[in-house]
C-alpha cells in the first residue's frame, strides 16, 4: 500500500543503478507525478526515462544540483526525489520550455502544452486547486524572462521552484521532462492538486539600513552601478561598516539586499565587485528599485518557524512537498556544520527538494527557500 | 500576488503610486506595461508617454 506521498534518496554513482534504486524505493506506490534532483555528474535523461518506463501514468520532471534534499539528508553527489500518488494530486501535466528561440516563446509553448493535457484554461484555473512547478536552467540568467512569461501565460497560478544547479563548477546545468533533458531551458509541472497546498518563502535576513533606490543599473547583465545617485561600492561599503576594498564573499553573504514587500525580504545576492565599479548581482535590480542592505538572522531558527507556518497554514495537516534551498545557504549549513539542525525542520514529512542557483516564485529570487507543501 | 509580481518584474511598488509619486510617469508606465502584459488591464489603453 503505498504512502501518496514519498521521497526517496540515492547515493549510487553509476545513473543506471541509481534509477533502479530510485525505483524499488518506489515499489507500491502509484504515483501521479515525480520530481527528482540529480548532481551533475548524474545521466538525468536517463534517470527521467527510467523512472518513466518504470511508472507510465506518472508526470516526471528533474533538473541538475548544487546538493540533494531530503528529510534525511542534505548532501551532494546523489539523487532524491518526491513522488506524489493520487490522494494528494488528482492530475499532473509537464512540459520541457525550450529557451533557444526565446524564453517567452519556450514557456508560451510549453504552458499551452500543459493547458491541453489538463484541459484547463491557466487563466481562469482555480489557484487554490491547480499549481505549477519551475525548474529553470541556471546559468544563462533567463529566471526573470521565464518568470515573467508564466506570469503573462498565468497570472493568478502560482509557479514555484528554483534553478538547475553543477555543485558550484559553473558549466552546465540541466532540465529534464519524461526522459528529455535540456541546458537551455525550463521543466515545468502543472498539478491539479486534490488537497490543500502552501507556497512557502522564507530567508533569514533583517534589513540593517535606511532604503537605498537603485538609481543607476545595467538590469540584463544584473549589475548595479549606483545607490541614491552614489557609487554602490561605497554606500554598500558604508551600510556594512567596511572599507570598500575589504567588500568581498563573506561580506555578501551575511549581507545582501533586499526588497521589502509588505513585510517580507525578497533577497538579491551579490556575486561580485566588477572591475568598472559596479556590483554583479545573482538576479536583476530594476532602476528605482528601493532595496536595504539586510543583515543575517538565524537560517536554521528561521527554516523551523517556516514549516511552523507552513503547518499552521494548513490547519496543522501537513504531510511534505518540495523545498528548494539557495546554494547559498548550502554554503552557510556546510560552514556552520548545521545539516543535521536544519533537516530536523523537515523531521516527520516526506521531503524532497535541492540546493538550487537561484530561487523562483512570482519573481527570481535569491538566499531563499521556496517550497511547495501538502496537507 | 499580482502586486509582489509586479514589484519584482519592475522595481515599483503598487503602493508608492499614490498622489505624491503619480508626476513619475515612467514608473506608472512600469507597471501598466507589465499589468498589460499580464492581461489583467480592463481598458488595454496605451501606457502615458513618460516626462523628459
Amino acid at each position: 500500500m503505498g504512502k501518496d506521498i514519498r521521497s526517496a534518496h540515492t547515493a549510487a554513482t553509476d545513473s543506471s543503478a541509481a534509477a533502479d534504486a530510485l525505483v524499488a524505493q518506489l515499489a507500491g506506490e502509484a504515483p501521479v507525478a515525480i520530481v527528482f534532483f540529480a548532481a551533475h555528474q548524474h545521466d538525468g535523461a536517463l534517470i527521467s526515462g527510467r523512472l518513466k518506463q518504470a511508472f507510465p501514468d506518472a508526470t516526471v520532471v528533474g533538473c541538475s544540483t548544487a546538493g540533494e534534499l531530503t528529510q534525511n539528508v542534505s548532501t551532494t553527489g546523489t539523487v532524491s526525489l518526491l513522488a506524489l500518488g493520487a490522494s494528494k494530486v488528482r492530475r499532473a501535466a509537464g512540459a520541457l520550455a525550450r529557451f533557444d528561440t526565446s524564453v517567452e516563446r519556450g514557456i508560451q509553448e510549453a504552458t499551452a502544452s500543459l493547458s491541453r493535457a489538463l484541459d484547463v484554461n491557466l487563466r481562469r484555473a482555480a489557484p487554490d486547486r491547480f499549481v505549477g512547478v519551475a525548474l529553470v536552467e541556471g546559468l544563462r540568467m533567463s529566471e526573470e524572462a521565464a518568470n515573467a512569461a508564466l506570469g503573462n501565460v498565468a497570472p493568478l497560478l502560482s509557479f514555484v521552484g528554483g534553478s538547475a544547479g553543477d555543485n558550484l563548477e559553473f558549466r552546465v546545468t540541466r532540465v529534464y521532462c519524461n526522459g528529455e533533458a535540456s541546458d537551455h531551458g525550463a521543466a515545468l509541472l502543472l498539478l491539479d492538486a486534490a488537497v490543500p497546498f502552501v507556497i512557502g518563502k522564507t530567508c533569514s535576513f533583517e534589513p540593517q539600513s535606511a532604503a537605498f533606490k537603485v538609481t543607476r543599473a545595467d538590469v540584463p547583465a544584473r549589475v548595479v552601478y549606483e545607490l541614491a545617485g552614489r557609487p554602490v561600492l561605497e554606500v554598500y561599503a558604508e551600510a556594512v561598516g567596511k572599507k570598500p576594498h575589504d567588500i568581498g564573499s563573506d561580506v555578501f553573504m551575511t549581507h545582501p539586499l533586499g526588497l521589502m514587500i509588505d513585510g517580507a525580504a525578497w533577497i538579491r545576492s551579490p556575486q561580485q565587485v566588477l572591475p568598472d565599479g559596479g556590483l554583479k548581482f545573482y538576479c536583476q535590480l530594476d532602476e528605482g528599485t528601493e532595496v536595504h542592505v539586510m543583515r543575517s538572522t538565524d537560517l536554521v531558527g528561521e527554516t523551523h518557524a517556516e514549516l511552523a507556518r507552513v503547518r499552521a497554514a494548513l490547519g496543522g495537516k501537513l504531510s511534505g512537498g518540495l523545498a528548494f534551498n539557495c546554494i547559498l545557504r548550502r554554503l552557510e549549513l556546510d560552514d556552520k556544520k548545521l545539516h543535521g539542525a536544519f533537516l530536523e525542520a523537515f523531521h516527520g514529512l516526506e521531503m524532497g527538494g535541492f540546493h538550487t542557483y537561484g530561487e523562483s516564485w512570482l519573481g527570481h529570487i535569491n538566499q531563499t527557500l521556496t517550497g511547495l507543501w501538502f496537507a | 500576488m499580482v502586486s509582489a509580481r509586479v514589484i519584482l518584474r519592475t522595481g515599483v511598488s503598487l503602493t508608492t503610486l499614490d498622489p505624491k509619486h503619480v508626476h513619475d510617469s515612467q514608473r506608472v508606465a512600469r507597471v501598466i506595461d507589465a499589468l498589460r502584459e499580464m492581461g489583467l488591464l480592463l481598458n488595454q489603453g496605451t501606457a502615458p508617454e513618460p516626462r523628459s
